[in-house]
């Protein structure tokens, strides 16, 4: 392949997807950084595993597939919102916890259905379906081949949905941030952005799963908000730059990677490559920098 | 069925009483973290309107439990609070009231400028989904004026020093014209001069908004001088009266109590 096959369409439908969640991604990233809630995406991409190894044990494929790693990310992610609302457990420890339970889930999982093949009353769990060897490399580093055209129209449309929920909720998701207890003080709901954010974070890990692979989301959900974070300190400023500096990574990782090597590498580690490098590139800025404004 | 509707006939009326001469009721309440461990005993404390309250005691004697109950962001464990004949929640989401928080650092690269802190204080008045109205953002800028910075408008909130950051959490409070404004130890890592021009910056926003002010705080000197009333406290109410009645013997209860020695150091333990 060469760089010039991007344009075809099959190719180019990934690409709108990608250039989609990424600004959704983007946005959040702001939230995430300056909440603080970066370990709690680590959480809820770790349990992204354990809903692929669900979802192999139960045969699930298409959108059964999707649906089932969706629930297992919510899931987790209502377990650690409401862990870290009890006083018993440190947040991070709690999701220190989950974070492994649901990796080991997920193998065990998948592992076990070979086993159990052979075995009446798991065949009539799956209704007799076997479900290819499950691809972890793809799990991990995402292969835009494996995208359905009705999943860039599914990325496309949820993307869209929450940079609409954000802007209308962007008074209060920044005061939000910016103090919890006294933005409940002042009337926001800051129960229902907790899980909001948490429930949109969730949704857009499974969607950019079969993109950019499960680690790799995490990217995605930090460097972008850390970047722009470090250029500017002006709030409309901050969410324009974290747009641009999301959507240079996401197109020039899928140009580079069909124009390197014939196009044999994979898109997720070159959009992660970038991004690193601009955030390295913001870090020297940030220190050149005689003043801050 | 009779029964009820009498029970809630009697709860409404007891409403409509708080809501008459008080800002604030506080009824027989008592609260505790762990179970059996009290950390708020009985209390019973009327503020009137427009009265500038001063709760002193030691730390640890349950002045911010207390705060965070009139606040809303606690339930008690027993009795009552209203604030304007409402509950603690609704008071605060219906913004009757405005809270200066104690004093922390700010994020110091947290992307906002003054004014956008500011108007965090209408949130509540414009509501999810919506955009503030016009006379809310004249409110805002109003009370930015108030307090005296509104010069550093367009600064990001991390540039200023702390007594600045606390003038601009002050205006944001009062940017939703709040009936009941609290304050949690707002002299604390203020020098003198700072804090006789705080002092200043509270007679005249108390005459401007004609509000209701409930200060927190564990120095007493620091009250005294801006209130008509000060409430001791150390798990329980020792005292609430004008500062002139407070007598050393009251004070050394209050305070002895866990700091023997320490606040008043020729009482003896």
């Amino acid at each position: 392949m060469t760089i010039w096959d991007v344009f075809e369409p099959r190719f180019l439908a990934p690409l709108l997807a990608g250039i989609a969640l990424t600004a959704a991604c983007a946005l959040l990233s702001v939230v995430i950084v300056l909440k603080r809630l970066a370990f709690i995406g680590q959480g809820i991409t770790h349990a992204g595993f354990g809903g692929v190894g669900l979802a192999a044990f139960l045969a699930a494929s298409g959108w059964w597939r999707d649906l089932t790693i969706f629930i297992f990310c919510i899931g987790t992610a209502v377990v650690i919102a409401l862990l870290s609302r009890s006083r018993k457990v440190m947040i991070d420890t709690a999701i220190g916890i989950l974070l492994v339970a649901a990796m080991g889930i997920g193998f065990l999982l998948d592992q076990m259905r070979l086993h159990l093949r052979g075995d009446a009353w798991y065949q009539a769990l799956t209704g007799g379906r076997i479900t290819p060897p499950t691809q972890w490399d793809a799990v991990l580093f995402g292969n835009i081949l494996y995208l359905r055209s009705q999943d860039v129209w599914l990325a496309v449309g949820c993307a869209l949905l929450v940079v609409v929920v954000l802007a209308l909720l962007y008074k209060e998701i920044v005061f939000f941030a910016f103090d919890e207890t006294v933005s409940r003080v002042f009337g926001v709901r800051t129960g229902l952005l907790h899980y909001l954010l948490l429930i949109m974070i969730a949704a857009i890990i499974v969607l950019c799963m079969k993109l950019l692979g499960l680690i790799l989301v995490n990217a995605l959900l930090i460097v972008p908000g850390a970047t722009a974070l470090l250029i500017s300190r002006r709030l409309s400023t901050v969410l324009i730059m974290t747009v641009v500096v999301g959507e240079v990574g996401m197109i020039g990782g899928y140009f580079a990677s069909f124009g390197i090597m014939g196009g044999r590498l994979p898109v997720g580690p070159m959009v992660v490559l970038i991004l690193a490098l601009l955030f390295a590139a913001a870090m020297v800025w940030n220190r050149l920098r005689p003043s801050r404004g | 069925m009779a029964e009820d509707h009498c029970c809630h006939h009697d709860h409404s009326t007891e409403l409509e009483q708080h809501h008459a001469g008080d800002a604030v009721c506080v009824d027989q309440v008592c609260f505790s973290y762990v179970p059996g461990v009290r950390v708020l005993d009985n209390i019973t404390m009327h503020i009137p309107l427009r009265t500038r309250l001063g709760i002193v005691g030691p730390n640890g004697g349950g002045k911010s439990t207390l705060l965070k109950l009139i606040l809303g962001l606690l339930k008690p464990s027993e009795g009552r609070i209203s604030v304007f004949g409402r509950t603690p929640g609704e008071a605060c989401c219906g913004s009757m009231v405005g809270y200066v928080p104690q004093r922390h650092e700010v994020g110091i690269n947290f992307p906002l400028s003054v004014a956008q802190v500011v108007r965090q204080g209408i949130v509540g008045r414009t509501g999810m989904f919506r955009r503030a109205s016009s006379d809310d953002r004249d409110a805002a800028s109003q009370a930015l004026e108030q307090v005296g910075i509104a010069d550093l408008a367009n600064r990001p909130i991390g540039d200023l020093s702390g007594g600045q950051q606390q003038r601009v959490f002050l205006a944001r409070a009062l940017a939703g014209r709040p009936r009941l404004l609290v304050l949690d130890e707002p002299m604390v890592g203020i020098d003198e001069v700072g804090q006789a021009k705080f002092a200043q910056l509270m007679d005249s926003i108390h005459r401007t908004y004609e509000l209701t002010v409930l200060i927190v705080s564990h120095d007493l000197r620091a009250i005294v001088a801006g209130c008509d009333q000060v409430a001791c406290l150390n798990r329980r109410l020792h005292f609430h009266a004008a500062p002139s009645g407070l007598t050393r013997e009251v004070l050394a209860e209050v305070f002895n109590h866990n700091l023997a020695g320490v606040a008043l150091r020729d009482e003896g333990p």
